[in-house]
Parts: C-alpha cells; sequence; structure tokens
C-alpha cells in the first residue's frame, strides 16, 4: 500500500520534471563546467525536490520552484569547492578601465561593435560565461537563456529585484570586456577602435538598482 | 544628460521588465535618439547571441532516457520523509504567503537530514583535528595496529595519482562502532578514508553512480565530497575537499585493490611526502 503510494508519488514527480530536464541539465552543465558534476547535480537537485515535493503549491511556477533548488545545492556544494580552486584571474570586477564593446558610436560607418559580433563563435561567448563568478553566471542563463523575468530570478537567486537588475548589467559588461579582449586579440578589431571615449562611456559605469528609478530618473 | 540616464535601462527595456507606459516613454526616446538607438540594436544582438550561443545541449533520446532512469534510480533508493514533515507542512499553512517562501527555502537548504549518519561523521572526522594516534607512512605499521586495536585486518590503499601520501592511522566511528580512520595528504589537502565492516551502515538517500561495476555513493557537506561504497565485504569513505574527477579516481584506486587478506603494496612503492 504504502510502496504504491511512494510509486505514484514518483510518477507524479517525473511527469513535472521531464519537461524541464534539458533547461536543468543545461544549467547545471554550464554552472559546473564539468558534465559528470552537473550530472551530480541534477540527481542531487531532483532528490531535494522529491523529498519536498509536498512544499511545492500545485499550479504555482514548477520550473522557477526547481530552479531554486538547483541554484541553493550549486551554491551549497560547490562554491566552497570551487572558491578554494579557483583564481579569478581574467576577470577584475569594477575595473576603471573597463573598455566594453558599445561604448557608444564609433566615427566611422564600420561599427566596430558589429565587427565583434559577426565574428564571435558561440565556443568564444561560452568560454567568457565560464570566466564570470557563479552570481554573474547564473543570472545570465536565467535571464538570457532560460528566460524568467526579474522577479523570477530574484526569488530563484534568493535577492531583491534590484540585485538581479545590477547583476544582469555587470554580468553582461564583463562577458563583452572579455569578448572584446578576445576580439583585439584575435585581431578581429583594432584595439583603439572601440575604446575611444565616448559620451557613454562613463555612463555605463553606473548600475541599475531599480525598477522605480527609470521613473524617478528627472527627480535627482 | 537625457541619454545617460537612458542607457542605464536599457537592458530593462530589452529584457521586456518595464511596464506599458515606460516602455512607451523609452520607445519615444529611441526614436528620436540615433546614438540609443544602436546601442539598443547592439544590445539586442548581445543577447540574441547570447541565447544562441549558450543554448541547452541537446540529449538524444537514449541520452535523455539515460538520465531519467538515474533520477528515478536515486529517488527509488531516497530514505522516507523526515517524521515531522507533516508538522511542518502545518506550521506553514500558517504563514503567509510571502514570508513563507522564506521560510521554505530555509527548510530545503537544511540537508542535516539528508546526509546518512556514516557521511555525516565522515565529514566531521575529515574536518576535525582530531590527533593521528598512529602517524606513520608504513601501511604494514598501521595495518598491524588496527589488527591489535580492532580485530581486522585494514590494509590502508595505496594511490597511484602520486600525490595521496599516507599520513598515518586513529580510531573513529561510523553508526556506532569503531572504525579505522586512515587520513592522508592530498597535494596540500587532508583526505580521509574511513573503513568499516559494512552491516547496518546504510548508504540510503544520496546520489549514487556506477564506478566498474560497483554502486559508489555521493554526497557532500561543509565543503567536503563523499564517496561511500562497499568492496569486498568492507565499507568506505572517502571525504576531501575534492572534485569529482579526483574522488573518483581515488574510488577507482581502491576497488582496484585486493583489500583485508592479502599484502599491501611494497612500502617503496607508496610515495613519501613529508607530513
Amino acid at each position: 500500500m504504502l510502496r504504491k503510494k511512494e510509486a505514484r508519488k514518483r510518477a507524479e514527480f517525473e511527469a513535472l520534471v521531464m519537461p524541464h530536464l534539458e533547461a536543468l541539465y543545461g544549467t547545471a552543465v554550464r554552472m559546473t563546467r564539468n558534465p559528470q558534476e552537473a550530472d551530480d547535480l541534477l540527481q542531487d537537485t531532483c532528490l531535494k525536490a522529491f523529498r519536498f515535493i509536498d512544499r511545492f503549491q500545485s499550479g504555482t511556477n514548477f520550473k522557477a520552484w526547481i530552479f531554486k533548488i538547483l541554484t541553493n545545492v550549486f551554491i551549497n556544494r560547490y562554491r566552497k569547492l570551487q572558491r578554494d580552486r579557483e583564481v579569478r584571474g581574467e576577470v577584475e570586477r569594477d575595473g576603471h578601465h573597463a573598455h566594453i564593446l558599445a561604448q557608444g558610436p564609433a566615427r566611422d560607418a564600420q561599427r566596430p561593435e558589429d565587427t565583434i559580433l559577426d565574428h564571435l563563435m558561440s565556443e568564444d561567448i561560452a568560454q567568457a560565461l565560464e570566466k564570470l563568478p557563479p552570481d554573474f553566471r547564473m543570472a545570465i542563463i536565467l535571464s538570457d537563456v532560460e528566460e524568467f523575468s526579474y522577479k523570477e530570478i530574484a526569488e530563484i537567486m534568493d535577492c531583491p529585484v534590484g540585485t538581479v537588475m545590477s547583476r544582469l548589467y555587470r554580468a553582461r559588461r564583463q562577458m563583452q570586456r572579455l569578448l572584446y579582449r578576445h576580439a583585439v586579440d584575435r585581431g578581429f578589431i583594432q584595439a583603439d577602435e572601440a575604446q575611444e571615449e565616448t559620451p557613454g562611456a562613463s555612463v555605463r559605469e553606473a548600475e541599475v538598482t531599480d525598477l522605480d528609478a527609470y521613473r524617478n530618473r528627472n527627480q535627482r | 544628460m537625457q541619454c545617460k540616464d537612458m542607457e542605464k535601462f536599457i537592458h530593462v527595456y530589452l529584457d521586456r521588465e518595464f511596464d506599458q507606459e515606460d516602455r512607451a516613454d523609452y520607445e519615444r526616446h529611441l526614436a528620436e535618439c540615433e546614438q540609443c538607438r544602436r546601442l539598443a540594436r547592439f544590445e539586442q544582438r548581445f543577447k540574441s547571441q547570447l541565447k544562441t550561443s549558450l543554448a541547452r545541449p541537446h540529449l538524444r533520446l537514449d541520452e535523455r532516457e539515460a538520465v531519467r532512469a538515474r533520477i528515478m534510480q536515486t529517488l527509488a533508493e531516497a530514505p522516507p520523509l523526515p517524521a515531522n514533515h507533516g508538522t511542518r507542512r502545518w506550521i506553514l499553512r500558517l504563514v503567509p504567503a510571502a514570508a513563507a517562501a522564506g521560510v521554505l527555502m530555509a527548510l530545503v537548504l537544511g540537508r542535516s537530514d539528508i546526509n546518512p549518519p556514516v557521511v555525516s561523521q565522515s565529514i566531521i572526522a575529515n574536518s576535525n583535528n582530531k590527533p593521528i594516534e598512529l602517524r606513520t607512512k608504513d601501511p604494514h605499521a598501521l595495518r598491524s595496529w588496527f589488527h591489535e586495536k580492532l580485530g581486522i585486518a585494514i590494509v590502508p590503499p595505496h594511490f597511484s595519482n602520486g600525490h595521496t601520501a599516507l599520513v598515518g592511522g586513529r580510531i573513529g566511528q561510523v553508526e556506532a562502532k569503531e572504525a579505522a580512520h586512515l587520513i592522508y595528504n592530498h597535494g596540500d589537502r587532508k583526505i580521509s578514508v574511513m573503513v568499516f565492516r559494512p552491516e547496518n551502515v546504510p548508504f540510503r538517500g544520496m546520489v549514487s553512480r556506477r564506478i566498474g561495476n560497483k554502486s559508489v555513493y555521493f554526497s557532500y557537506g561543509k565543503g567536503q565530497n563523499v564517496a561511500a561504497f562497499r568492496h569486498r565485504g568492507v565499507g568506505y569513505t572517502i571525504t576531501g575537499a575534492l572534485p569529482r574527477h579526483e574522488l573518483d579516481a581515488l574510488v577507482r584506486d581502491v576497488l582496484h585493490q585486493p583489500s583485508g587478506s592479502t599484502e599491501p603494496p611494497p612500502v617503496d612503492a607508496v610515495p613519501v611526502k613529508a607530513p
């Protein structure tokens, strides 16, 4: 009797999880950067989710719920290990000499930023993502790949919406900076082409922290 | 001046997070401003390139089935829910939804009820700096010492990677019974190998994976990974702040070695490293 009930619970859980298998596995691969560890992370996420499935309110967003569990398992399991080992070489945080791809219009018609995008391979982008700190990497995946809303991301990453906005802003900027450097190294673009001081450059150091800030922007 | 303020919100606009009114306002500005329009075009292209480049991996049908089967296997081995489960649910019904979200996660986060005792004990054993009772690089010496203390012949495993070196041993504990706690240096880290009688030591509720023809169980805590398995009638855990592939390699070494009754490798084959 009890065994039957357990089997039914597993089947119900399976039906909930399977539509999100690729999303969960893909995210696990991007976060752990290793297919074996990704498999463990996925297994562990499912194990936790199954054990706590009674706390999931049916009719609410299962994908966001299980992504939240994945995020927490990742943080608990890997962050400490990674922090120990990772040498954060390439990505400096909040550097004042941030040169990004889209600092503003170049004066000629060639548009260096477009040139860069034309030359980038998926591999380059995936590698740049791997160099980001885990919080930034997660924000990019949740927003740009999985297309969660800011509100959902805030719930998943357990932080305010303003933090999501600033993480996304900084994460994308860091990605662009890494890709810009990559493009210079490969000779797709001349180093000084996109580095010109343009009206936009200084602004982009600032961050958005609040959705209401847009409406209030003229009052400050 | 206005553009500066507008640029800051370019992602909010492209991510479709503005409400209708703000969006219309933003678009009015874009219609007038070539520079912001161009930035928006670039950021939009960048976004869609991210989406394409980072797309989820495509799992073939057989891969998908293998992943599914592993998940279902793990669930089938999951331990029953904690006894106080129902009570917690009842309490949660009383908590307003907003606050409940935080409480829920705190509960989901706590993993103390998931690790079986053998895993928690191994993690604690490796984290604590309890004195090493017999400090020696000689596996024969440790074997005799454990034989005398515990009455079983325990051969400290030899690891083939060249940087996991035996430091010594002490009497540890698994469940309520005494166990051999072997300490190794693994590069600049410490790892612990617990060797114990496997009867009544369940590995349930852990993620399992086949290594060779053995089921090996994995878990973690306090920044350490743990592998647990049985081999030739003996129970083992290997614990350390190691990435999975390194832990796997150590497990493989133990599985390839004869246990208990046979001779350990000659002493001079054991990598010697100053403790």
